[in-house]
């Protein structure tokens, strides 16, 4: 599964560490996220769509093979 | 909505608590040794009974104490190495009477304080690598 945080942060100018603060979880699972190496549970998949606004599936997205 | 991935731990100053205590232990340990090497060698495995189990206290308490930031990441962490160290165990139950059946033919198998030590070391070191290259 791949997503499009990085992109959404930098498009509301906001640091991992603000985005962690916000859902509630270290700098380093947004990290991990962002590099594809963890794949968020529902609740903070939701959490983290809650803040930028968006649906999951426009961050989270399914690939071939998942 | 209930969060079913949390693991019940204890509060985060218990590890300080831990510390302090393998801290205590390795003081203690080398106040017998050097103040008091006589009563050591003769009361030599009742010593190495209570400082193991002291240790192995402190290292329990360490391993089930919440990081400062706990999140689902940590505990997926927390279970990986739990996985790994319950391995581990299978393992050195299984190999470990080999050896020392192959070197000194004893066939002896592993002791449970050397059992549950030796897996809450690995349990941390793993913990400890696995948190660092997350």
């Amino acid at each position: 599964m791949k997503n499009t945080l990085k992109v959404e942060r930098a498009v509301r100018n906001m640091t991992q560490q603000e985005l962690a603060d916000a859902v509630g979880v270290s700098r380093q699972t947004i990290n991990s996220i962002e590099s594809d190496r963890y794949t968020p549970s529902t609740v903070l998949a939701l959490k983290i769509s809650d803040v930028f606004r968006k649906t999951v599936n426009e961050i989270f997205i399914l690939e071939p093979g998942d | 909505m209930p969060n079913q991935s949390t693991l019940r731990l204890l509060p985060n100053y218990y590890k300080k608590i831990g510390l302090a205590l393998v801290v205590l232990t390795g003081l203690t340990f080398v106040f017998l040794v050097t103040v008091r090497p006589e009563a050591v060698q003769k009361t030599k495995d009742l010593v190495k009974l209570l400082l193991v189990s002291a240790l192995i206290l402190a290292m329990m308490l360490i391993a089930i104490a919440r990081d400062k930031m706990e999140d689902e990441l940590t505990q997926l962490i927390r279970l990986k190495s739990m996985a790994f160290s319950f391995l581990y165990a299978i393992g050195s139950t299984l190999v470990y009477p080999l050896i020392t059946l192959v070197f000194d033919g004893s066939g002896e198998k592993i002791s449970s304080h050397e059992l549950v030590f030796n897996m809450l070391l690995i349990y941390l070191i793993t913990f400890s690598a696995l948190k660092y290259f997350r």
